[in-house]
């Protein structure tokens, strides 16, 4: 047998090492998958933080509207301030800062809601109006078209529930 | 008040009638609505695609690029053919795939894996990690040149290089010992991965950054242009493993193959101080007082071990203060901070007070001990790199540190030797 070299004998123990170690790291279902991030909203506090700690200019972070939870109320505390003048579209009234939630009547005393994704800034304004006195049907979630999938998210950093984890990227969303 | 009332009013009303989960998991207050017009209640869409790329293409692709970095270094032995693969990697792991995920990176999520019990890495993390290690191993630094698009950046932006005295360049290679074992730590115990953070160059490859980053994104490039490799030579945690793992690899770049000519156009060629020169022939009072300084360097060692030790255990028992999980039990037992969104949210959770009490004992003794060991350990090194470079140099020809070469290929082009060896071919 061929003289092993003190260098090739540290290889390979080394090498070794590595790969037990390595494989003890991995968790058994995720071993092959891709993993995004994503909040968790049952933990959201709907503080306002995803809105400006994002690494982009804009926050990947956006409210989602879930119509099957939604109440169609005329009265919707995720769309109205609190101190409003009149129940109509009128932008005094409006809890979205970039009226980014459109008002349209579908019948009597119905009225639908929908997300202009591209005014949300993901501020959590209408989350905590619609969690608070509504049906919790308005959430934030990380929109992934957006998202750069950063080792840390900055966002998760500074949440303060702690809300941001890591999932499966097969379904990517948490709702 | 009047609204806060009538909303009251209608939750009372609808509570009794009809509770169930909503999407936040708290409960419906208000009943789904039966429409008679005839409308559908849309379905909550999603974008079908994921802006980024998968892990598992990332992997092969750098596997790919380490293999083109190997012929091009060792098969093709030309600076023209590296520079082509120098701009492929900034092109392709810098602006496409935005330097996210990287092996340097991948030290913080293997060390949170290791310490947190809930925290799993994936296949394609452990295969993008290991393998410039394995490259290392039995190649030499390839990473530094075909996969690492910081390194890229650094050397396509120099173009006024001063040199930096030789003291000062190696005494500031020992800071990345400190930053690889800090960042361990703070990784392991939930800090955050303080290497994604400041990393200076990735914010070029986003064209964004968190507004603190900026001056030193702008220092980073500047002193790219005039010293080689600032973040690669300085600061990288990644260089260390791949130093030690470099110098156990059996092929190693060789340049004036069969006989050099002693010219010293490499050593001038490198910028980074890689080519050792011929050993100069020394005095005997020379050499007696490199003797008495070994000497002392290796009687200092336990000393300076304790120090380190000690100040470790100092800076650890600090900086766990700033841990999110010691701020928040602060906060709880500060009255003036009830209002705090942590606070807030920690009261959500329903999480004991005891529960935490203990998780901040744990934390602060991880980084106590974990931080003085990481000094403790850096120290060594840097002693033991201290009396290499104080040992008495025998070469009689000119070599290429292994450790430090980055496999650039300046040395390639003026090496005459190199230069008829490839005219021949």
């Amino acid at each position: 047998m061929k003289k092993l070299s003190r260098k090739n004998f540290i290889k390979i123990i080394l090498s070794f090492i590595s790969l037990i170690f390595l494989a003890k790291l991995f968790g058994r279902n995720k071993l092959f998958a891709n993993t995004v991030w994503q909040i968790d909203t049952s933990k959201c506090i709907k503080c306002g933080k995803c809105a400006v700690n994002c690494v982009l200019s804009h926050s990947a972070v956006k409210c989602v509207h879930i119509y099957a939870h939604c109440g169609y109320c005329d009265l919707c505390s995720g769309y109205f301030r609190e101190e409003r003048a009149n129940l109509d579209t009128g932008a005094e009234n409006q809890l979205c800062p970039t009226n980014a939630i459109k008002r349209t009547m579908v019948e009597d005393p119905f009225f639908e809601y929908r997300i202009d994704e591209k005014l949300c800034i993901g501020c959590a304004k209408c989350v905590e109006g619609c969690g608070n006195y509504g049906n919790g049907s308005l959430v934030l979630q990380v929109k992934h078209d957006l998202c750069l999938d950063c080792n840390e998210c900055a966002i998760a950093v500074k949440c303060p529930a702690d809300a941001f984890k890591r999932i499966n990227a097969d379904k990517p969303y948490l709702v | 008040m009047k609204t806060k009332l009538l909303y009251i009013y209608l939750f009372l009303i609808v509570s009794i009638t009809n509770i169930s989960e909503a999407a936040d998991g708290g409960a419906y207050r208000f009943p789904h609505p039966e429409f008679t017009s005839g409308y559908t209640v849309p379905e909550t869409k999603f974008h079908k695609d994921i802006s980024i790329f998968s892990d598992y293409y990332k992997a092969v692709i750098l596997i790919i690029f380490i293999i083109a970095g190997f012929i091009t270094v060792y098969k093709l032995r030309s600076r023209k053919y590296i520079l082509m693969v120098i701009l492929l990697n900034l092109a392709i792991f810098g602006f496409y795939l935005q330097g996210c995920i990287c092996p340097i990176g991948l030290i913080q999520n293997i060390s949170e894996a290791m310490f947190n019990a809930s925290y799993y890495i994936t296949l394609w993390y452990a295969v993008i990690f290991i393998t410039p290690l394995i490259a290392a191993v039995f190649a030499g630094r390839l990473f530094c040149i075909s996969g690492c698009p910081l390194g890229a950046l650094q050397e396509i932006l120099l173009f006024k290089q001063i040199k930096i005295p030789m003291f000062a360049d190696r005494l500031l290679r020992f800071i990345p010992y400190f930053i690889l074992g800090i960042s361990v730590v703070f990784a392991g115990v939930g800090m955050g991965y303080i290497i994604c953070r400041f990393d200076p160059y990735i914010p070029v490859f986003r064209q964004t950054t968190i507004f603190y980053m900026i001056p030193v994104t702008i220092f980073f490039l500047i002193a790219a242009i005039f010293i080689s490799r600032p973040y690669c030579r300085y600061f990288c945690p990644y260089g260390v493993l791949l130093k030690y793992l470099s110098y156990l690899s059996n092929k190693k770049i060789v340049i004036a193959n069969p006989k050099c000519v002693d010219c010293r156009l490499c050593e001038n060629a490198c910028p980074n101080n890689a080519i050792i020169p011929t050993a100069p022939a020394i005095s005997n009072e020379i050499y007696e007082k490199g003797l008495k300084r070994i000497r002392l360097l290796i009687y200092s060692i336990p000393f300076v071990l304790a120090a380190a030790g000690i100040a470790g255990f100092i800076a650890g028992d600090l900086i766990s203060h700033y841990h999110p999980d010691i701020q928040l039990y602060r906060n709880i037992q500060n009255e003036s901070k009830i209002d705090d969104d942590t606070v807030k949210a920690f009261i959500l959770s329903g999480e004991s007070t005891d529960n935490l009490r203990d998780r901040t004992i744990s934390i602060t003794n991880f980084m106590r001990y974990g931080i003085s060991i990481v000094f403790i350990i850096a120290a060594f090194l840097v002693m033991i790199d201290i009396i290499i470079y104080s040992r008495m140099q025998k070469n009689k020809e000119p070599y290429i540190d292994a450790g430090i070469c980055y496999a650039c290929g300046r040395c390639y082009t003026v090496c005459p030797v190199e230069r008829k060896n490839n005219s021949r071919r």
